[in-house]
């Protein structure tokens, strides 16, 4: 088996949970996944065979981009950095359940980054490399997206937080 | 009093999931020690992360099915080699087409002394002077102390050269015949092995032509032998000296006669 065919069984489960994240749908998102490994397939892999795994979430995503359009929602919404003040969140109420829901509520782009880093596995340079971001994007795309989740798990709302940001500014 | 960025949100995520340098991770780990605020929230962190990363996929994905893929397009540069590599192969075809495609040597002869051990009875021999272009050679050789007669004669024309085959007749019907070309530069000036294609062949060039002598089947001692005395006639040697007279006797009686 060849190190690209080897590379997507491998990574078939994770390829499509990514996929599902981004696309919102099981149809779309296994769409996606065909077109990814139609794509990953007809074209010349990286010669290093340990970048062969990163390059096939940064296909599926660019397909996502070119065929079903990402969401207009900025990946850089919500705050950057814990409300002002003590921090509140209570650890008590961070459980596998409540992580589930919340991940739910979640804006797309702060998904997907979790999907990467958390669940996917990737370091900060290679999730820049899928995204084709600097890594400094990663890193503060990515404590927001955990910010967000540590409100959706409190119940809160994003973009209550983010208004209240620019009001109290 | 910690340096502001070394805690923020932002390098505390970072400082959990290891992709600090030592150095500043080191930083970090020291300025926890004294902010609380900082400490409490790695610890929720580290708590999130290990939450988050339990989750499983909630969907089974579709079975592992590799789309059939057409063949990989060539790139460009491929594609340009690819035509330079036709465009070469095609310029040698209409090359060869154009120029005559040269043959192993000896094909004329090898030809025509086929020519003639196919044809089934020996004709009566027709004596003829041939004049071979550039060639002076006046009566051909009488092999008569090889005990053979000669008794057959073919002009051969196809080759560019020309060429002209005397067939010689032992008296158990061998047959051998003797080519006469213009002088080939390639041949040496002795009688040489040139066997080729079942047949057994002297080849040697002269002042004024080149020669060959086949056989099929022949003792390789008498065509040797028959060689000799040819160059010596032709070479304008008209003495034959006893030994090789007698050597020539030899190869005739002690071996059988030969195929064609």
């Amino acid at each position: 088996m060849q190190a690209v065919e080897r590379a997507l069984c491998q990574n078939w489960e994770r390829l499509f949970s990514y996929a599902r994240r981004l696309s919102g749908s099981r149809d779309a998102a296994a769409d996606l996944l065909q077109s990814c490994a139609l794509k990953a397939l007809s074209v010349a892999p990286p010669a290093e065979e340990t970048r062969i795994r990163a390059w096939l979430f940064a296909i599926l995503r660019n397909i996502w981009i070119d065929e079903y359009r990402r969401s207009q929602v900025s990946a850089e919404l919500g705050p950057n950095e814990p409300d002002d003040g003590r921090w509140r969140y209570d650890n008590r109420l961070i459980a596998e359940i409540t992580v589930r829901q919340a991940f739910d509520r979640l804006e797309p782009p702060h998904r997907e980054i979790l999907e990467l880093i958390e669940l996917a596995g990737f370091r900060y340079a290679e999730a820049a490399e899928i995204l084709d971001v600097p890594v400094g994007t990663v890193m503060s795309r990515l404590s927001r997206a955990r910010l967000s989740l540590l409100e959706a798990i409190e119940g809160g709302n994003v973009r209550a937080l983010a208004t209240r940001r620019r009001q109290a500014s | 009093m910690p340096e502001p960025d070394i805690t923020s949100w932002t390098m505390l995520n970072a400082y959990v999931d290891g992709e600090l340098t030592p150095e500043v991770a080191a930083k970090v780990a020291a300025a926890l020690v004294a902010d609380r605020e900082a400490a409490a929230q790695v610890a929720t962190l580290t708590r999130l992360r290990a939450a988050v990363r339990v989750e499983e996929p909630r969907e089974q994905a579709p079975p592992f099915v590799l789309p059939r893929v057409r063949p990989r397009p060539l790139r460009r540069s491929a594609m340009a080699a690819a035509a330079l590599v036709l465009v070469c192969i095609g310029a040698l075809v209409i090359g060869l087409m154009n120029t005559q495609s040269p043959k192993p040597p000896l094909s004329d002869a090898i030809a025509a002394h086929r020519l003639w051990l196919s044809q089934p009875t020996q004709q009566q021999a027709q004596r003829a002077d041939v004049a071979l272009a550039g060639a002076d050679l006046g009566n051909l050789p009488d092999l008569t102390l090889a005990s053979l007669t000669l008794s057959h004669l073919a002009l051969d024309l196809s080759g560019r050269a020309g060429g002209i085959l005397a067939g010689y007749v032992g008296p158990n019907g061998c047959r051998v015949g003797l080519w006469i070309a213009p002088v080939d530069d390639a041949l040496p000036t002795q009688p040489t092995i040139r066997d080729r294609d079942g047949l057994t062949i002297r080849a040697w060039r002269g002042r004024k032509a080149s020669y060959a002598l086949l056989g099929e089947g022949i003792d390789t001692a008498r065509i040797d032998g028959i060689a000799a005395l040819v160059a010596r006639i032709t070479g304008g040697e008209h003495s034959i000296p006893n030994d090789q007279v007698a050597a020539l006797a030899e190869a005739r009686s002690g071996r059988p006669a030969c195929i064609g």
